[in-house]
């Protein structure tokens, strides 16, 4: 319930449904009866995090338990944070209205770098020290979870643990182990000291980072009881992993306002610039079975009238085809349309595509990520210019009038004529259009490009490779334009500023702190929105800090630099990404995990698992 | 196909629901409910779920109607029962009937709005209530562009009538309301500030009830 002094700011602010709770399906539970309070808070706007599966998953699976209540906390929009400054109202669950200042962990997830400035306003908002070091009691544990855990270096120093990897069964073992701590009375050193030794828990306070002259990482140093390489926690068996039977239906519109069920983890592509390719290894489908139960048990307790399917590459799934028959059978009658995200241009087919604009069609989006074949190959996306095309005929030909392709500008090697043959590729996607003999009468065609600034991740074979800088992306960008041949052809860049700062912090180590919580007190939040993004302060930060933020994003790393998230363990080896590393700069490709596995390692996290292998040699077998 | 009046209960932080959002609402709930809607049979099929009159958002209300088009031919109570269990915290289904008055014969809408109380706040509100003159600025749109335009709440009210209660100032009123001429409750407390020179804080403001021209129940 909120209290009076919320209920009175809330008539002063834009969209006030974001800050009430009291959705459907929310959990309210007997505060007297928890042990464990838990805020899940995402570092941006509710209607951006209220569509991250992530959240759903982990507030009903911590909300299952009797001893615990998860609440959400979202970072509020501007005009709401003056309002609650102002008035002294400190950030509050949206569950209970109480401050989460009182809580026992407070967990972020950190899905994009830009969001970090955002946890550091959160923490204040709350009124807690925004350094782990400043908090020192044992409550609240504030915990990070989320991709940009596989190196958040840069925000070590205000997290007091980290849990790289899945976060279904650590989020449970790290409550246990805190209920026992705070029954027991310990300090909060005691604690983390325990805590350090489970699996896939990440202490960042227990490492010492000692740094060469040139500012290069010299040595990690774990101490006492944290493990050399801390690695990332998986769920085995994703067939059974804890999934909600359903989801909060927020009373304002969200950005992904539907079900979403995850079909699988991993990928079996191996593009060389994806980040999410190589850390959410081995790969682990689940059965169309489940699939199909959790879409109908979401759907029936939601009223969602949209699916959508979700994974790194929906056309690798090797159930799709039985898993989007079981779904036909009631989507169409209860009048749910389905979406699959992330196909890929080589296996579409018209039937698809069909079956899917059955209740209601949707956009089309396919992505070739580069224009010439070589910078395919670079970046192994295992694409030929045959099949994108083909692609668009297909599309075509099923009555769609307009695709939409994805690309990237500045990837390693890259050159001038790389850069014009996106251009060209959107021109013979045009052509397609034209040349199709059943094409819709008295209708044009719309091909909308969009080209994204490459930022080298931790964890992939481009880690060590150096960003573009903005003045060489601004050029690259004002090439695609100029080589633009057709006004059919609509054009959307990104903010090469935001792709920057994002690079710097991607491949950052901890003295970045200092600038976070510089442009922080300069008043730096909502990055990732264009009208709150202030690169002047940005730079102004690193300038008091006394650092160069080029050092992070612009350097190409040597292969024997210690990075500094190399004392975390992703399961893909190293040797493995130098490998891919090397292949790159050959122009070679690498097939894909069915194909042939090529030996990343990480199947060793499972037990010497992966779906790859087994579907793939299940397959064969089946051939023969 | 028929189509039902559902009379809906706004109350307490469903107040903050939007008008689009609450039409969004109420589609979900029909589908929970497992009540057939009726689609339309264009080229993108969609459901018919529209609300009479939208209510400003933060206002609680008493009752709003919201015609919705069904299939087959479920009963008004029946409808009322399978909607009531799937609704979001605040909003309940008063009644269900079928629908008479089209929402273009709506003239009026009657408030009860509760203020934070003032020095001599009762005689004040009375007398500027009384004046005839309560000017406000009305913003809205003249094809693509914002325009303001000054209007005379006096000239668009009814029966009112003001009481203390406690460190609260409630105020019963009946205002101009439907497409035509529209005076909203915020509004009469803008001109009201203006006229008295007080900045007046509301603590709830409620529909109580929509009315015809002849001032009877829509």
């Amino acid at each position: 319930m909120l209290s009076e002094r919320i209920e009175r700011i809330l008539p002063l602010v834009q969209k006030p449904g974001r800050y009430t709770g009291g959705e459907l399906n929310s959990i309210v539970k007997d505060k007297e009866k928890i042990d464990i309070r838990y805020a899940f808070c995402f570092p941006d706007t509710y209607e951006v995090g209220m569509s991250h599966l992530g959240i759903k998953i982990l507030y009903s699976l911590v909300n299952e338990r009797e001893d615990a209540w998860c609440e959400r906390v979202f970072a509020p929009w501007v005009d709401m944070e003056e309002k609650m400054r102002e008035n002294g109202i400190l950030l509050y669950g949206l569950e209970s209205g109480d401050p989460i200042k009182d809580f026992d962990l407070i967990g972020f997830t950190l899905q994009y770098e830009m969001s970090y400035s955002n946890v550091l306003n959160m923490l204040d908002l709350a009124g807690l020290p925004i350094y782990a070091r400043d908090r020192k009691d044992l409550a609240p544990i504030v915990v990070a979870g989320g991709p940009c855990v596989c190196n958040a270096e840069p925000m070590a120093d205000f997290f007091d643990i980290m849990l790289p990897g899945e976060g279904e069964e650590v989020t449970n073992d790290l409550i246990d182990l805190l209920k026992i701590h705070k029954a027991k009375g310990s300090t909060k050193q005691e604690f983390l000291l325990e805590a350090a030794k489970i699996k896939g828990v990440y202490v960042p306070s227990l490492y010492d980072i000692e740094y060469n002259e040139d500012n290069t990482v010299k040595a990690i140093k774990p101490l006492a009881t944290a493990p050399e390489r801390v690695e990332k926690r998986i769920v085995s068996d994703l067939d059974k992993v804890y999934f909600p039977e359903t989801f909060i239906v927020p009373s304002v519109e969200i950005i992904h306002d539907r079900t979403v069920a995850e079909i699988f983890r991993g990928c079996i592509r191996g593009c060389r610039f994806c980040q999410a390719g190589y850390i959410y290894r081995p790969i682990r489908e689940k059965t169309a079975e489940t699939v199909n139960r959790d879409c109908k048990r979401i759907c029936d307790s939601t009223g969602y009238d949209e699916v959508s399917l979700c994974s790194l590459s929906t056309s690798d799934y090797t159930e799709l085809e039985p898993l989007l028959n079981k779904l036909l059978d009631w989507t169409v009658e209860d009048r749910v349309n389905i979406a699959l995200p992330s196909l890929r241009a080589d296996n579409f087919s018209r039937e698809l595509s069909e079956r899917l604009a059955s209740v209601r069609r949707s956009g089309l989006t396919f992505a070739p990520e580069a224009g010439s074949q070589r910078m395919r190959d670079v970046i192994n996306k295992n694409l030929t210019e045959e099949e994108i095309l083909s692609a668009a005929r297909k599309a075509f030909d099923a009555g769609w009038t307009s695709v939409k392709l994805y690309f990237m500008l500045g990837l390693p090697t890259e050159t001038d004529e790389d850069i014009v043959a996106i251009a060209q590729l959107a021109q013979k996607v045009v052509d397609e259009f034209y040349r199709n003999p059943n094409k819709p009468k008295g209708k044009g065609v719309n091909v909308s490009i969009s080209v994204a600034p490459f930022v080298p991740k931790p964890f992939t074979p481009f880690q060590w490779e150096g960003q573009n800088s903005k003045e060489e992306l601004l050029r690259k960008q004002q090439l695609v334009i100029s080589s633009l041949t057709s006004r059919k052809i609509s054009l959307t860049r990104h903010n090469t500023d935001m792709s920057f700062l994002e690079g710097v912090f991607a491949r950052g180590d901890r003295r970045l702190s200092a600038v976070i919580e510089a442009a922080w007190k300069r008043g730096c939040k909502l990055d990732g929105w264009d009208e709150c993004f202030r690169l002047d302060d940005w730079m102004a930060s690193f300038d008091d800090c006394g650092i160069d933020p080029t050092f992070y994003a612009g350097r190409e790393r040597s292969l024997d630099e210690i990075l500094p998230w190399d004392h975390l363990d992703y399961g893909v080896t190293k040797n493995h990404l130098i490998r891919e590393y090397s292949k790159a700069h050959n122009n070679e490709t690498t097939p894909h995990c069915r194909e042939k596995c090529s030996g990343c390692g990480a199947n060793k996290i499972n037990g010497g698992e992966c779906d790859a292998l087994r579907k793939s040699s299940a397959c064969q077998k089946g051939q023969g | 196909m028929r189509c039902v009046r559902v009379v809906l209960a706004k109350k307490g932080r469903a107040k903050y629901t939007s008008h689009l959002d609450m039409q969004r609402c109420m589609m979900r709930a029909v589908r929970r409910a497992g009540i057939d809607l009726w689609y339309t049979e264009g080229f993108n099929p969609h459901p018919y779920v529209t609300f009479a009159l939208p209510l400003p958002l933060g206002v609680e209300s008493d009752g709003e109607p919201v015609d919705i088009r069904l299939e087959g031919d479920i009963s008004n109570s029946e409808v009322k029962r399978k909607l009531n269990p799937v609704l979001p915290e605040g909003i309940e289904v008063v009644r269900v009937e079928n629908a008479v008055s089209k929402p273009g014969d709506i003239a009026f809408a009657k408030y009860n709005i509760v203020i934070y109380g003032f020095e001599g706040a009762k005689e004040k509100i009375l007398s500027a209530l009384a004046s005839g003159n309560l000017p406000a600025e009305k913003t809205g749109k003249s094809g693509r562009h914002k325009v303001t335009k000054q209007v005379n709440i006096a000239e668009m009210m009814g029966d009112y009538s003001v009481e203390e209660n406690g460190e609260f100032v409630e105020i019963d009123i009946v205002l101009a309301a439907g497409s035509t001429k529209n005076a909203s409750p915020f509004l009469l407390l803008d001109a009201l500030s203006t006229v008295i020179g007080e900045s007046i804080e509301y603590k709830n403001i409620t529909r109580k009830g929509i009315l015809l021209a002849n001032l009877e129940k829509f």
